[in-house]
């Protein structure tokens, strides 16, 4: 079993503000092999943004650790050296802000490339990565404005990929695009995984998405994992609450996956405030399994059944049979 | 007679370069107390129609055709006061972004008082402004509305503030209710509550409505029939269940497929090629540069042919003249 | 294999978006013909002499006429010629505040936005509130009272009173242009400081630089003109407007053209300024394509 290329131990983030502590994340652990999707799940304030940009070195984690191929992480990226910035590399959300408005194509891919050295000319580099995304090479000269949305993100990710990165992280890459542009630019991200061997942390609320997409789920809420587990097991047997809520409130189009969905656990309530964080599982309030211990103890994250991990009091007992640790 | 009638509706934007001929021969129908759902891809026009029945259009638009009648009335001619009497007293429009329709410098209750007051030729003294509010906020589900009044838009969540803008939307839509992707910038529980509340609302009222998203499984569940758009034409047309299970048009066949499902099957493939430029739009059929179907006689503007159960399809597929042995 | 864009392709759009403006089109015209008078001053004017050490006393005091289209003045100068000449002053005096100014202004709000919340920042800005502080016309008479008289001298004093209104406004654009995600990707791909400075955020910040800089040209000629006017610019026999005004205002109401041509000149210079700076705000804008 060799080592995961990404782990995270203990990671918490908590940003002070003059009305209380924010906790954006608050006691976070995960793992991913290498070759792996890992789907992170989770609407606004769960934290998965900020996550994703603790991998980065955006911010640095008020406390915990991050591991990447085997070796801490430094906490900020400019603590990092240049190989290990240019080997994790992020695509982000929205791509009308991704690219500079004001610099064409070739300008945005040529900052990435000319950090390492290449016999090749710019030209013949810049060309290149437009193939790798399936975009035509006349879209080099062309300027964010001209492109559509989809294509805005193939070239964020051309220029993700231009310093040859093992490790890229995803954040709702395809949120804002079309269903039809949406398949398109997946499509190319899963043949870029196979052709180049990279793994993917895909931050995402869209869970038919993930089905389809991940390895393994991740789900968030308020800062913390609510339930991990491989897609196929994941699917098969929901165990949070708050994932069975969130698995019936997804709009769906086919009777098959209606029936799909756990049976009604009709969503309530809102999502409570960073600031105003209920007491014991932050989630009680809107749960419909709610019991007294619920409001006093924050439940653990355990490992309920082989590989997948829940924190919740309805299941208190950690499986037993774990081959390995 | 329907309530609302779009008919042969033409519409052109003036641009740096040259005329975008969007809409091209839009008809749509609704009667009293009917729900539909127009869906399609961003810029195909959608919401370039319900503008136009509401008279809303941008300054470079250009009305190159057609007719909208609200309740056999001429909308397009009419003069400004009957226009004003009718979005004041009997529609209203709900938008996708939230924080958009409220002013942020003003207190709800300070833009929903004006609302009222301008809903009604009746003079109305503060305590009856104040009762009606309040009554409109609690149709919303919103709790706690008088603290809501004295608050400032930027004080709530995404979601009450689009329960907000419903209260706002139905004081004057007394007779239809157009939403345009209300639930699209909100989180997926969030967006499952607000939908579940708006037909709760519309079907007490008997309140038509027209409901636009490009989210498919949203419009499923809510409106009894539904509109299929693509690049400014309407291609399909018929009761959601149908139209859902047995798509009849080759766009909404490739749509539907192209949407990741739930149940899994793996990523889907996209729909190959682009929209065509409304600067240079196909002569005939729209989606002939992408439909693997196409004909000569494409080149032709296909008329809406019957087609499957109780649907109508915009396509030469569906003329018994042309179709294929 | 690769495609360059045309001239017009690049920047048709942008001639677009100015000329949808007719008011935008009469500032380019009227500054388009300032420039050019300005340039072609000795060619164009009818009494070129007139400019420079010169006096007829014979002529002076001359109503407008065909002979002298605004007059003469209380020695005997055409007007006209010398209100061609004032413009190459002027436009040289706004030519040299500017290119002072702006450069260093802008960097160090680059600066200032970029660093936004750390001392650095919080130092250039402060530093700028002190000279705005000050009114700008107060402050350039100041220094250029202290300094010998001269067109130099009065240069350098409108030229310290100008520099923080660029920080100001770069500050401004920079602090948010920075936060916006292909900022962080330079920095994430390891990009230089310079290279974020001055190649990200500077061509986001180029509209409102370039439209505060045509607006300031209107204001840099009106300071330069007051401060002629109290005798601190260029010196006679220089033919400067705010200088042409001041003597000719001791011959008010009776012989008026002495002093009313230049101070028209003045107007029309900066309305066309304004008018043209109108145009290069719509031209940045995003608007309707």
């Amino acid at each position: 079993m060799s080592d995961p290329i990404l782990a995270g131990e203990g990671l918490k983030k908590y940003f002070p503000t003059r009305n209380g502590v924010i906790k954006a994340i608050d006691e976070v652990k995960f793992q991913m092999e290498k070759g792996e999707v890992l789907g992170v799940v989770g609407e606004s304030g769960s934290g998965k943004t900020t996550l994703g940009n603790m991998i980065m070195g955006i911010y640095p984690p008020t406390s915990g650790t991050i591991t990447f191929k085997g070796e801490t992480l430094p906490s900020r990226a400019k603590d990092r050296s240049i190989q290990l910035r240019r080997d994790i590399q992020m695509v982000f959300q929205n791509p009308a802000s991704s690219l500079n408005p004001r610099r064409s194509v070739r300008q945005a891919l040529e900052v990435p490339l000319s950090i390492s050295k290449d016999s090749r000319s710019m030209g013949e580099r810049v060309d290149e990565l437009l193939e790798t995304v399936e975009l035509p090479i006349e879209y080099a000269d062309r300027y964010p404005e001209e492109l559509g949305g989809g294509e805005k993100q193939l070239v964020a990710i051309a220029r993700a990929l231009a310093t040859n990165p093992s490790l890229a992280v995803l954040d709702e890459p395809t949120s804002s695009l079309d269903v039809s542009i949406q398949a398109k630019i997946i499509n190319v991200l899963m043949r870029l995984k196979t052709r180049l061997s990279l793994s993917y942390v895909f931050i995402t609320h869209n869970l038919s998405l993930m089905r389809n997409v991940s390895d393994r789920v991740m789900i968030m809420y308020l800062g913390k994992v609510r339930e991990v587990a491989t897609t196929d097991e994941f699917f098969r047997n929901p165990m949070h609450p708050y994932t069975r809520m969130l698995l019936s409130s997804i709009p769906v189009i086919t009777e098959a996956e209606e029936a799909v969905k756990p049976e009604r656990t009709q969503s309530v309530g809102e999502i409570a405030g960073a600031l105003n964080l209920p007491p014991g599982c932050s989630f009680n309030p809107r749960c419909s399994y709610v019991m007294d211990v619920c409001k006093k103890v924050d439940p653990p994250l355990i490992e309920v059944a082989p590989k997948h991990w829940c924190d919740c009091h309805l299941y208190p007992n950690e499986h037993k049979n774990t081959p390995g640790a | 007679m329907p309530l609302l009638e779009v008919k042969d509706l033409r519409v052109h934007y003036r641009v740096y370069e040259g005329v975008l001929k969007v809409l091209n021969g839009v008809n749509i129908s609704l009667d009293k107390g009917e729900k539909v759902g127009i869906i399609g891809e961003s810029a195909c026009g959608k919401t370039t129609t319900v503008k136009s029945v509401m008279r809303l259009l941008a300054s470079n638009s250009i009305m190159a055709g057609g007719e909208v009648r609200y309740a056999g009335e001429d909308v397009l001619k009419m003069s400004k006061k009957r226009l004003s009497d009718l979005r004041r007293k009997r529609m209203s429009m709900v938008f996708q972004d939230p924080s958009a329709a409220l002013n942020p410098v003003f207190t709800i209750k300070q833009q929903l008082y004006d609302i009222i007051k301008f809903s009604t030729d009746e003079h109305l003294s503060r305590e009856q402004t104040h009762e009606r509010a309040i009554t409109y906020l609690k149709r919303a589900a919103l709790p706690e509305p008088d603290r809501i009044l004295e608050s400032y838009p930027f004080q709530l969540s995404g979601g009450m503030k689009q329960r907000v803008n419903i209260a706002m939307a139905l004081v004057s839509a007394n007779e239809l209710l157009i939403a345009d992707e209300p639930g699209t910038s909100l989180d997926v529980t969030i967006e499952d509550q607000i939908m579940r509340l708006l037909k709760k609302i519309v079907d007490e009222k008997g309140i038509s409505v027209i409901l636009i998203t490009h989210a498919l499984g949203t419009v499923k569940n809510f409106v009894d029939r539904i509109y299929v758009m693509y690049a400014g034409t309407i291609v399909e047309e018929g009761p959601t269940k149908e139209v859902f299970n047995n798509p009849q048009h080759p766009y909404t066949q490739m749509l539907i497929r192209a949407v990741p499902k739930l149940t899994g099957g793996g990523v889907p493939e996209g729909i190959l090629g682009q929209v065509p430029s409304y600067l240079t739009p196909p002569p005939g059929c729209r989606f002939i540069t992408r439909c693997p179907y196409r004909m000569d006689v494409c080149d032709n503007i296909p008329s809406m042919y019957p087609a499957g159960t109780g649907q109508r399809a915009a396509c030469f597929l569906f003329d018994e003249r042309h179709r294929p042995k | 294999m690769t495609s360059r864009r045309s001239f017009s392709e690049k920047y048709g759009r942008y001639w677009y978006k100015f000329r949808k403006n007719k008011l935008s089109l009469v500032g380019l015209a009227a500054i388009f013909a300032i420039v050019f008078i300005a340039i072609f001053a000795p060619w164009l004017a009818p009494d070129p002499s007139s400019a420079g050490l010169y006096v007829n006393f014979a002529g002076a005091g001359q109503p407008p006429s065909s002979a002298h289209l605004f007059g003469t003045d209380e020695i005997g100068r055409d007007i006209l010629s010398r209100i061609m000449f004032g413009f190459r002053y002027s436009l040289m005096l706004m030519g040299v505040v500017l290119s002072i100014c702006v450069v260093p202004g802008v960097v160090l709000g680059l600066i200032a936005g970029y660093y936004n919340g750390r001392r650095i920042s919080t130092l250039i800005m402060r530093l700028a509130d002190i000279f705005v502080a000050v009114p700008p016309l107060l402050l350039a008479l100041s220094v250029a009272s202290v300094l010998t008289p001269s067109a130099i001298n009065a240069m350098l004093a409108v030229s310290v009173a100008w520099w923080p209104w660029y920080t100001r406004l770069v500050y401004s654009s920079a602090s948010s242009i920075r936060n916006e995600d292909f900022v962080k990707a330079a920095e994430l791909v390891g990009a230089s400081r310079s290279h974020i400075l001055f190649k990200e955020i500077l061509p986001n910040a180029l509209g409102s630089i370039l439209t505060k800089v045509t607006l300031d040209c209107g204001w840099v000629i009106l300071i330069g003109a007051s401060l002629s006017y109290v005798g601190l610019g260029a010196q006679a026999p220089t033919p400067d407007l705010g200088t042409m005004i001041a003597e000719g205002s001791s011959y008010l109401p009776a012989q008026w053209w002495i002093s009313i041509f230049p101070a028209l000149a003045i107007v029309v210079v900066i309305l066309g300024f304004n008018l043209l700076g109108d145009g290069i705000n719509d031209m940045f804008s995003a608007g309707i394509s």
